[in-house]
Parts: structure tokens; sequence; C-alpha cells
């Protein structure tokens, strides 16, 4: 057993944080977190739409996760999987708490997004996607979740239903249900047919909206 | 040619995975049934190809994640601040009544000290002054002082930040030394590691 001084945090596998951490190695968890953070705030901030919130929610996430590492059984589910099932509950409990369901905060993704002075496709497409966003606020929970994590966090249709606690197989139903369900509404909305968008690179997508 | 559910799931399934693989072509999926991009399996596939494309990530303040880093390894003092946002809501709850009973209750503090003999036993001249003087000020002040540790209780119950404590113990001092003739030696509360 290496002594804290002589590990190297920065390029330590998972593994090794992970079993450093359960001796009780504060940075070892640490580095676990920096892995980490940005996904889990990407969650919260989707499912609860707002800043505040979303630190609340990942603050305790890791502390919980900090607290009981010492139960976590690498066998049984991927780190990962085991911090999104933490950060599930207490979404579910911060719903129940809240009865709020917004995925982002609508207004501000539109406005930062729209150009007054550009050309008339690229005002229509954000268009779209602001309805595509709202539509996105009025899904069941469960399929909001899905969502991001299959286009944010792109996970796959096993790591999923991992984390959802669902079969590979429900994960593929819901999805079809979820994007059947979409589609249907956008079409209620009167935005349709949808064209492809493919070209827009995704980098060009992230934003820092907190800094 | 209509698909039957397993053969629309397998399809989205498939196109998904080339999204994420950055080689998706839905024309070329939708060709293996003979569909064009407006029937009902084309238009799902630009739905996914239009959510792949508009769920930006969104990135915390570096300040935030620095911050939580320190509390999490130790190196932040108000750790008892991070364990206390962890309790549960109901439990926070609880604290908040409680707290709340025990400010408004603050101007009584030195009748308490009466009916609790024990309190007494302790050899505190200092805080027994403390007490006497805080029960001889003016009720108002009484008051603002059980307000003031009341809304402290509050903010720790809401699970704000630890600015919101250092706004709050400031406005308290603020409180303290603008009655300069009715300072009291109230024994200063540390919060530590």
């Amino acid at each position: 057993m290496s002594s804290y001084n002589e590990r190297d945090y920065a390029i330590a596998s998972e593994t090794d944080l992970i079993g450093w951490a359960r001796e009780g190695d504060k940075q070892a968890f640490g580095e676990l977190y920096q892995q980490y953070v940005n996904r889990i705030y990407n969650y919260f901030y989707y499912r609860t739409g707002n800043q505040p919130d979303a630190e609340d929610l990942t603050t305790r996430v890791f502390m919980r996760a900090m607290a009981h590492i010492s139960n976590y059984d690498e066998r049984g589910v991927p780190f990962s999987a085991w911090l999104y099932r933490i950060a599930h509950n207490l979404i579910a409990n911060w719903h129940r708490d809240n009865s709020r369901r917004k995925v982002i905060p609508l207004d501000d993704y539109v406005t930062s997004h729209l150009q007054p002075d550009a050309p008339e496709a690229i005002v229509e497409q954000n268009e779209e996607e602001a309805h595509l966003l709202d539509s996105i606020r009025y899904l069941p929970e469960e399929r909001q979740q899905l969502l991001f994590l299959k286009f944010v966090e792109r996970l796959s249709n096993a790591e999923i239903g991992t984390i959802m606690n669902r079969t590979e197989g429900a994960i593929k139903s819901l999805y079809h249900r979820t994007l059947s369900s979409l589609h249907d509404d956008l079409m209620a909305r009167g935005i349709g047919p949808i064209k492809s968008v493919l070209g827009r690179k995704r980098s060009q997508r992230t934003k820092n909206n907190h800094e | 040619m209509n698909l039957n559910e397993v053969q629309m799931q397998n399809l989205l399934a498939e196109h998904i995975e080339a999204l994420i693989a950055g080689k998706a072509d839905a024309e070329a999926l939708l060709a293996n049934y003979a569909l064009p991009l407006e029937s009902r399996a084309g238009q799902l596939l630009l739905l996914a190809e239009r959510l792949f494309v508009g769920m930006p990530e969104i990135k915390p303040s570096s300040e935030f994640v620095a911050r939580l880093h320190d509390e999490l390894v130790g190196a932040s003092p108000l750790t008892i601040l991070a364990r206390l946002r962890q309790i549960q809501s109901e439990i926070q709850g609880l604290g908040l009544g409680l707290g709340a009973l025990q400010g408004l209750q603050l101007p009584n503090l030195a009748s308490l000290q009466e009916i609790i003999p024990n309190l007494q036993l302790k050899s505190n001249l200092q805080l027994d002054r403390s007490i006497d003087r805080f029960r001889h000020m003016p009720r108002y002040y009484q008051l603002a002082a059980g307000l003031t540790l009341t809304a402290g209780v509050v903010l720790f119950a809401s699970r704000r930040t630890r600015e919101s404590l250092s706004a709050l113990l400031a406005a308290a001092q603020q409180q303290y030394q603008a009655g300069e003739e009715h300072v009291v030696d109230v024994p200063s509360v540390e919060i530590s590691a």
C-alpha cells in the first residue's frame, strides 16, 4: 500500500483513486470529484433550471458520496453510475419539495443565441430550438433524465439502464416513446417538418454560463 | 414500408450510436427500409439530430468548483456549513423551527438560567455578567438580538452558501456596535473545521 506522499493522483486510475478514497484519502476523492463535477453539475442544471440549486445539489452529491464511499463496491455499478444514482435520488426529492420541472432557463438560452441581425434561417432555427427545449420541460421526469443522459452525457443504453435501474431494452423503448411524444408536441405547436441540422459543430454549443 | 415497434427501436438506437460516434447518416439508415426523411422514422431521426446539437453543456463556475473541492478535501475551515447543507430538508426544517423558538426566547435567557440550576453551577463570571447586561438592555435590543439569531438559523437551514453566513455575522456585529452604550461582551462563537 503506497503512502500518501507517493501517490500521483493526476495519473492514477479510477480504480486506484476509489481504493485510496475508501481508505480515507481525501485527496484521492478530490481527484474523483474533479473528474465528475462538471457532469453532475450539468445534470442538475438541466433538471433544476437555475444555478443556486444546481450548486447546492452538486455539493450534496459529493458530500454524500464521500460519506458513503466505503460502502461503494466497484463490482456492482460503475462509479459514474453510482454518482448519478445519488443525483437521481436527490433530484427526485428536490422535485417533490419544489414541484417544479424546469430543464434550463429558457429565456437565458434563447436570448444568448438569438441574433437580431442574423439571417432569417438562423433566427428560425433558434426559435425551433427554443420550442424544442420548451417541449422538453413538459416531459415526465424520467424522460427528461433519459434525454439528458443520452444527448448531453452521451451514455449508452446499457449505461443509462444501470443508472435508471432498467434493462437496455426498456431504455430503447423509452427512447422511442420519448422522441415520439416530443415530435407530436412539436407538430402540435406548428413546428415541422424537422429539418437536418448536422453540420453545426456540437463543440460550439458548449456554454460557460457561470464564469 | 412501415416499421414495426422493434424495427423502429433498433433504427433509433443505431442512429444515436452513430451520432455519438460522429458517423450519423440518417438518409443511409432510412434507405435500408426504403423510407424518406419525411416519413415518421425519418422525422424521429432528424429530431434526434436536433437534440444532439441543441442541448449544450452547462459548466459550473470555476470558483464554485474550487470552493467545493476545498471543502471536500478539508482545506476549507467552514466544513461544518458544508455538512449542514447535506442534512435532509426535513431535519433542516426541524432545526429551523427549534432555532426560531430559541431565537425568540433569547430575551428570556436570564430567566432560563434561574429555571435550570445547573447553569449557575458553572463558574463563568464573564458569561454571567454578559447575560446580566443583556437582561438590562432595552427590550428592542433584546428582540433584535433574538431575531438576528433566528435569521442565522434560517440561513443555515435554507442551505445557502457560507457568504450568507459571513454577511449575517457582519450584520450582527454592526448591530451590536451601533448601540455603543449597550455593547455586550457576548462570547464569540467559532466555527471550527
